[in-house]
């Protein structure tokens, strides 16, 4: 970056010195302020440029001057003659009444009826919305009172619901009480019966066993012709 | 309209004027086009308005009015160029002469002549006519800040452009 820098300032620098030396040619001078004089520059040396840039101006400022003058005198001359207002104005007064008669009633007419319309709309708007604000006022009333008889009727009837529930609740407990009380009397009476039975089951498989034993330990010689045992001392069998 | 002795305007600021075109132009024709037309757009403007700074007002007149020739002139050669490079080459001609026959000064000239009119504007009155920011503010009727960023830029696209004539240059150089 810095030798860009460098041939920047280098180019201006030099740039600068060419043009030092240069002195403005006279000739230039000289050219330039006949030109300013002739686009008519004020305070230029040269008196002549001057002399004439002033009276070419005078001349044009007296041409002017006469030339407003003699437009007045023309103005004046051929002004037209006064005119008697009230004659015109009863010659004119029949043909203005009639051209501007029907235009003004047509503007009435019109602006009557856009009146009308104004205010006809403005009551129309009017009446729409007390109309709708009472619709809508109605509507709540209804709707509040439709609310409210709902809420009773629906408490009255969940009551009701709860009632019946509880009725039906209190039948089943005493149902429910009375199979109890009649499977606890089954079962006592099946209790009885069993034990009943059972005493008589030990009793009689008693009687069974010793009949058993009887039978086991008795031998055919020892019974008799007919079947029946011989009573003996239980010793006397075990002796050889 | 002001009253003004263009005589001693003429005398008096006249080498600033010259030296503000030569500088740009870099011959006496073209710089004497710009004096003449820079004391009488000076004159015409004096007559619609009040002038607060003559000497700023032209500066700012010769360096705008030499700008807007030395653009001239670059579209004037372009064309030229372009319908010699059209036309059927000489052998012993060499691309790079128009070139090689400017000096450091000159690319500077013909860099300025590329820029943008408000950056080439800003630049040669700040560093040709050495003028301030807040005057060439005031001649250009923009801001101090517009006038810092146009400077900002015309340094950086003139830094580009010599950088790249001073490769052109070395190229040159080396085809010798």
């Amino acid at each position: 970056m810095k030798p860009d820098k460098d041939i920047l300032g280098e180019a201006i620098t030099r740039l600068k010195r060419e043009a030092l030396s240069q002195q403005v040619p006279e000739a230039l001078v000289e050219e330039t302020l006949r030109r300013l004089g002739d686009a008519g520059m004020n305070g230029v040396g040269h008196p002549e440029a001057g002399r004439i840039a002033i009276g070419g101006t005078i001349r044009l400022a007296l041409a002017a001057a006469a030339l407003v003058a003699v437009g007045c005198m023309i103005g004046r001359l051929s002004r037209p003659a006064p005119v008697n207002i009230d004659k015109l104005r009863e010659a004119i007064t029949p043909s203005l009444a009639a051209s501007i008669e029907p235009v003004l009633r047509a503007k009435v007419v019109e602006d009557l009826q856009r009146r009308w319309q104004l205010a006809l709309t403005a009551v129309y708007v009017k009446v729409r919305e007390e109309l709708t604000e009472q619709y809508q006022d109605d509507l709540n009333r209804f709707a509040f009172q439709t609310l409210a008889a709902s809420n009773a009727k629906t408490n009255q009837l969940l009551a009701e619901l709860l009632e019946s529930i509880d009725a039906a609740q209190a039948r089943d407990l005493n149902r429910i009480g009375r199979v109890i009380s009649e499977i606890e009397r089954n079962r006592i009476q099946d209790m009885t019966q069993l034990a009943a039975g059972l005493q008589t089951l030990a009793s009689r498989t008693e009687e069974t066993r010793q009949v058993v034993q009887l039978l086991v330990d008795v031998l055919p010689e020892d019974l008799d012709a007919e079947g029946n045992p011989i009573m003996r001392i239980p010793n006397e069998r075990n002796e050889p | 309209m002001q009253a003004h002795d263009w005589q001693a305007i003429v005398e008096g600021y006249g080498p600033l004027v010259w030296r503000t075109a030569y500088r740009l132009l870099g011959n006496h024709a073209d710089a004497a086009d710009c004096f003449q037309e820079t004391f009488l757009t000076a004159l015409e403007i004096s007559r619609r308005q009040h002038v607060r700074n003559l000497p700023g007002l032209l500066a700012h007149l010769a360096t705008t009015r030499s700008i807007d020739r030395m653009r001239q002139r670059i579209l004037q050669e372009r064309h030229e160029n372009d319908a010699r490079d059209s036309a059927p080459r000489d052998e012993g001609a060499d691309p790079l002469e128009h070139v090689e026959a400017l000096d450091l000064g000159g690319y500077l000239r013909v860099a300025i002549g590329q820029l943008p009119p408000q950056e080439a504007n800003v630049f040669c009155l700040r560093y040709l006519s050495e003028m301030s920011y807040l005057q060439i503010a005031r001649e250009l009727e923009i801001g101090v800040n517009a006038v810092g960023v146009s400077l900002h830029r015309a340094k950086a696209r003139l830094r580009k452009l010599l950088a790249a004539t001073s490769v052109k240059d070395e190229v040159s150089h080396e085809a010798r």
